[in-house]
């Protein structure tokens, strides 16, 4: 019977990184994962700017992509990409987990490191064929 | 009794999931090319206006707005909670209708251009 339960103090801000008491190095990787949103959330606020500042005309768009090209604008895009790039790679990661469900003929789980292989191959195949489009599309 | 009464997480999750997936396989080279560091003249307004002049076009700038944002507004509201703000029904609102006003604000968008 416990009389006096007790309950451990965690730092409600700072848990991830200050408690001695956790594992830090793993959640500091799990904040690492959940923070790619915040950049991806930025790089949709970005692009609907763009579609504005295209409906708004040439002058618009020109100065919209001066600005997203030169100094500041492409550093921050660069760090977007980074981030876009580890949500991918820990996007694949957490794929398996949820194909768990899925069974192949003989009733056993399809294997991590194939949904793995297939997810890069799509990211691959998605990256060049984009590319390839925007390159005959370009007037 | 309560898992007869149907849960709106699929409704949440799908999105998230699908947005996830969007994300992942197409924002790097979506990034890559707004950059200008590869086929610069793709961010021309010549070329992006040609492109989002095509109703197709349209729907595939729409999706690049409506996928990431219903993914990065639903982890926004459950990391929130790992920042050390609880206030889950505040986040909630807010980030909800932010990705909303953002997906409306795209389609006004796309459709005068």
């Amino acid at each position: 019977m416990a009389r006096r339960p007790y309950p451990q103090e965690v730092d409600r801000f700072k848990w991830w990184i200050a408690d001695p008491h956790f594992n830090r190095p793993y959640y500091l990787d799990y904040i690492a994962r959940e923070s790619t949103c915040i950049f991806i959330a930025l790089y949709t606020i970005l692009f609907v700017w763009g579609l504005g500042a295209l409906a708004s005309g040439p002058e618009a768009f020109a100065g919209f992509m001066g600005a997203m090209q030169s100094g500041w604008g492409l550093a921050l895009q660069l760090v977007i990409l980074a981030f876009a790039l580890y949500h991918t790679v820990t996007w694949f990661m957490l794929a398996p987990q949820g194909m768990k469900p899925l069974r192949m003929k003989n009733g056993k789980r399809v294997p991590a490191t194939r949904v793995m292989q297939v997810l890069y191959g799509a990211f691959a195949a998605a990256t060049v064929v984009t590319l390839l489009l925007v390159w005959v599309l370009l007037p | 009794m309560s898992s007869k009464v149907p849960s709106h997480k699929p409704l949440v999750w799908l999105p998230f999931a699908a947005g996830g997936m969007f994300a992942a396989l197409l924002l790097p080279v979506a990034i890559l090319l707004t950059t200008g560091l590869i086929l610069p003249d793709a961010t021309s307004y010549e070329a992006a206006h040609a492109f989002a002049s095509n109703w197709l076009g349209k729907l595939v700038l729409f999706g690049f707005v409506l996928l990431p944002v219903w993914h990065a507004a639903h982890r926004l509201r459950v990391t929130a909670y790992d920042f050390g703000v609880r206030a889950d029904s505040l986040v909630a609102w807010i980030v909800y209708p932010g990705a909303a006003l953002l997906s409306v604000l795209a389609v006004v968008f796309l459709l005068q251009i």
